[in-house]
C-alpha cells in the first residue's frame, strides 16, 4: 500500500494539479466564508469545469474545493457569529464571545489547527478502512446493494432534522424526481410526456444546483440586503495559542474527530450536524461544562475538527461502497461517473492510481488550507464585504453556466430553474433539501438492484430477507425509523403531559 | 405555529393530489420484460408511500390546528404577512428565467451584463443604488466570466448575436 501513497502522492505533485488544489482550497474558502454560499455550492458550480481535466486533476480541484469551503465558514462564525457553512454553526457558540473578548487571533488560531488535524486524522482512517471495506464490498451482489440503499435512504429522512414525516416525503419526492426518464434494465421512458429532453431523465447538476443555491438566493432575495462586515482587526502571533494550550486539548482533537469520522460514515448526515453532536459532547465530558458559550476554546475545537474529520468519513461510504453519503460526495459521484469511473469496490482494482490520488489531494488540501488561512486571513475577511446584492446575482450567472455546460441545452437551464422554484417553495413549508437529492441519487441505484436482484432470485422475495448482510441493513433501516417514530411519539406524549393537557 | 400547520395543511393536500396522479399515470407504462415486476412497480411504491404520509402530515396539521383552536379561542391573532417581500423574489425569478431564455439570442455577454445590471439594481437598497457602478460591474464581470470559461476552460457558452 505503501508504494500505492507514493504514486498517489507524485500524481498530485505536479505543477498543474498543485494549482488546482490552491485554487480550489482558495475558491473553496471564498465560498465557506461567505453566509449563504456553500461548499456544496462550489463544487457543484465547478464540477463541469473539470469535465476537459482528467480524473485526478479535476478531483483534486473539487477535494480543495470541499476542504476550504467547509473550513471557510469559521471565519464569519468567529467574527460575525454567522456560520459561513451549517458546518461552523457550533464555532459561532465560542468563537464569537471569544472574539468579542478581544482573542480572535487565539480563535482563528486554535479553528484553523483544529480543521488540520481532524482532516488529516480523518483522511488516514478512510485510507486504512476504505481498501478493506471495499474488498469486502465485492461480496455484495444486488440483493445486498439493495438493502444498504433502502437502509441510507431510511437513515437520511429519519435523520435529518425537523419532522421526520417530511424527511421521507422530500427522499420520496426526490426518488419520484429520479423516475422520469429511460427506466433502468430495460429502459422504458418514463413520465417523459413526450418531451425528448426528458428522455434521459434530469440531469444531477441543474437539479442540485437549483434545490439548493438558486432556492437559497431567492430566499435571500425576499429582503433587500446589504453589506454583512466592516473590517475587524485582530492580532495573531505564530500560531495563536500556546503548546500548553495545545496540549491540554488532546482528547478533545481525538474525540471531535472520531465523532466526525463517524458520522460522516453514516450515510445522510454530514458536517452540519457532526459540528453540533461534537460541541455537545466535549462539553457534557469538561469539568467547566458552563464556560462554553462564553469563549471557551475547547468548543471551537470541536467543533472544527469535527467538521473536517467528516470529510475523510464521508468518504469511506462512497469509495467503498459507491453510495454516496451527502450532497458533496453525491455530487462526486457524478464527477467521478463523467470520468468514466464508477466509485465502489471495483474503483480500487480498476482506478487505483485515482484512488490514491484522491488520498492525496485531500492530505495535500489541508496542508494548503492551513497556510493559506494563516496567511491570507486578512484578504479572506476583506472579501466578507462584498455586498450581498452583487455577489448573489454574479452566482445565479455561474449556476446558469454551470448547468449549460452539462450538455450544452437550453433544456438544463430551463431545469435549474424549475428547481430553483422547487426548492424555494420547500423551504418555504419547512421540508428539508438533502433528503431530495440523496433520494434522487439513491432511489435509481435501489431500483436497479431491486430488478437486478429480483432477476436473480426468478422473482422471490425472500432472499432479500434471508440473505444475512441484505436482512441485517434492512433490520437496521427498519430499526432506525422505528426508534425515531417511537421517540417522537414519547416527546410528545411528554410535552403533553407537561402542559396538562 | 397557526401558520406552520396551515402551510402544513396545503402542502400535504398537494402532495396527496400528486401522489394519486402519480400513481394514475404509471398505467401508461408498459412492460417490456418479463419479470413479475415491471417499470410500474417502483413508482406504483413510491407513489403509495407518498399518498400515506401526506395522509399522516395531513392528519398532523389538522389535530394541530384543532389544539391551537382548544387552547387560544377567542384569542384569534390576524398576522399580518407581509407580501411586499415576495415581490422581490417574483421580480427575481422572472428576470432568471428572461436571462435564460435571451441568453440563445443575445449571446452570453450581453444578457448576462443586462441580467447583472438588472438583478442587481432589484436586489440593492435604495441607499446603497448608484447605477453607474452596477453598469461597469456587470459588463466586466460578464466579459471576465466569458473569458475565463470559454479561453481557458475551454466551455461552450452561447455566442448570439455577437459571432
Amino acid at each position: 500500500m505503501f508504494e500505492l501513497i507514493l504514486s498517489g502522492f507524485s500524481d498530485v505533485f505536479t505543477i498543474g494539479t498543485m494549482l488546482l488544489i490552491g485554487v480550489g482550497v482558495a475558491l473553496g474558502i471564498i465560498f465557506g466564508s461567505i453566509p449563504g454560499l456553500t461548499a456544496t455550492m462550489a463544487i457543484a458550480i465547478c464540477l463541469p469545469i473539470t469535465y476537459g481535466m482528467d480524473p485526478t486533476k479535476g478531483l483534486s480541484l473539487l477535494m480543495g474545493l470541499w476542504i476550504g469551503g467547509v473550513s471557510g465558514g469559521l471565519i464569519p462564525a468567529i467574527l460575525l457569529k454567522v456560520p459561513g457553512t451549517p458546518s461552523s454553526i457550533a464555532t459561532t457558540f465560542d468563537g464569537y464571545p471569544m472574539a468579542q473578548k478581544g482573542q480572535a487571533g487565539k480563535a482563528f488560531g486554535f479553528a484553523i489547527t483544529s480543521s488540520l488535524i481532524g482532516g488529516i486524522i480523518s483522511i488516514i482512517a478512510l485510507i486504512l478502512i476504505s481498501p478493506p471495506l471495499a474488498k469486502i464490498a465485492l461480496k455484495f451482489g444486488a440483493i445486498e446493494y439493495f438493502a444498504i440503499t433502502i437502509f441510507a435512504l431510511t437513515l437520511i429522512s429519519s435523520l435529518s432534522e425537523g419532522s421526520i414525516l417530511k424527511g421521507v416525503l422530500s427522499g420520496l419526492l426526490g426518488m419520484s424526481i429520479a423516475m422520469v426518464g429511460s427506466a433502468p434494465i430495460d429502459a422504458y421512458p418514463r413520465f417523459t410526456f413526450g418531451f425528448s429532453s426528458l428522455d434521459a431523465g434530469f440531469a444531477l447538476l441543474p437539479v442540485l444546483i437549483g434545490l439548493f443555491a438558486v432556492s437559497e438566493i431567492l430566499k435571500i432575495s425576499e429582503t433587500k440586503t446589504s453589506t454583512i462586515t466592516e473590517g475587524v482587526s485582530y492580532k495573531i502571533k505564530g500560531l495563536g495559542f500556546s503548546m500548553k494550550e495545545f496540549v491540554s486539548q488532546r482528547w478533545n482533537f481525538l474525540r471531535s474527530t472520531l465523532i466526525g469520522l463517524g458520522i460522516g460514515i453514516l450515510p445522510g448526515i454530514g458536517g452540519g450536524t457532526s459540528n453540533i453532536i461534537s460541541y455537545v459532547a466535549a462539553k457534557n465530558q469538561s469539568k467547566h461544562p458552563e464556560r462554553f458559550g462564553k469563549g471557551e476554546p475547547a468548543g471551537l475545537v470541536a467543533s472544527e475538527t469535527a467538521n473536517n474529520a467528516t470529510i475523510g468519513g464521508a468518504m469511506v461510504p462512497l469509495m467503498s461502497f459507491g453510495i454516496p453519503g451527502d450532497t458533496v460526495t453525491a455530487i462526486l459521484l457524478g464527477g467521478l461517473v463523467i470520468h468514466g469511473i464508477q466509485p465502489g469496490p471495483l474503483f480500487f482494482t480498476q482506478h487505483v492510481e485515482v484512488v490514491y490520488g484522491i488520498f492525496a489531494a485531500l492530505l495535500i488540501a489541508h496542508i494548503v488550507m492551513f497556510v493559506m488561512m494563516y496567511g491570507g486571513m486578512r484578504i479572506f475577511i476583506r472579501l466578507l464585504s462584498i455586498p450581498q446584492y452583487i455577489l448573489f446575482p454574479l452566482i445565479i450567472v455561474l449556476c446558469v453556466v454551470g448547468a449549460i455546460g452539462v450538455n450544452n441545452r437550453l433544456f438544463d437551464a430551463a431545469a435549474l430553474m424549475a428547481f430553483g422554484i422547487i426548492g424555494y417553495l420547500l423551504i418555504k413549508f419547512k421540508f428539508p433539501l438533502t433528503p431530495i437529492v440523496l433520494g434522487f441519487i439513491l432511489g435509481p441505484i435501489a431500483e436497479t438492484n431491486l430488478r437486478r436482484g429480483l432477476m436473480l432470485t426468478q422473482g422471490d422475495f425472500l432472499p432479500f430477507l434471508t440473505k444475512p448482510i441484505a436482512a441485517f441493513f434492512l433490520f437496521v433501516a427498519f430499526a432506525s425509523v422505528s426508534l425515531k417514530i417511537w421517540n417522537n411519539h414519547r416527546k410528545s406524549n411528554n410535552i403533553d403531559i407537561q402542559k396538562g393537557a | 405555529m397557526l401558520e406552520e400547520k396551515k402551510k402544513d395543511l396545503y402542502i400535504s393536500l398537494f402532495l396527496l393530489l400528486f401522489s394519486i396522479v402519480f400513481f394514475a399515470s404509471t398505467y401508461n407504462l408498459q412492460r417490456l420484460t418479463e419479470s413479475n415486476i415491471g417499470v410500474e412497480f417502483f413508482p406504483r411504491l413510491t407513489a403509495i408511500a407518498i399518498f400515506i404520509l401526506s395522509s399522516a402530515l395531513f392528519v398532523q396539521s389538522i389535530t394541530g390546528l384543532k389544539k391551537y383552536k382548544r387552547n387560544n379561542s377567542g384569542n384569534v391573532k390576524v398576522e399580518k404577512n407581509d407580501y411586499k417581500k415576495y415581490f422581490t423574489v417574483l421580480l427575481t425569478v422572472l428576470l432568471i428565467i428572461a436571462y435564460i431564455a435571451l441568453m440563445w439570442k443575445l449571446g452570453f455577454i450581453i444578457s448576462t451584463a443586462i441580467y447583472l445590471f438588472l438583478q442587481i439594481s432589484v436586489l440593492a437598497p435604495k441607499e446603497k443604488r448608484s447605477y453607474v457602478t452596477f453598469f461597469i460591474i456587470s459588463v466586466l464581470t460578464s466579459c471576465f466570466i466569458y473569458y475565463v470559461f470559454k479561453v481557458l476552460l475551454h466551455l461552450m457558452l452561447p455566442a448570439g448575436i455577437l459571432g
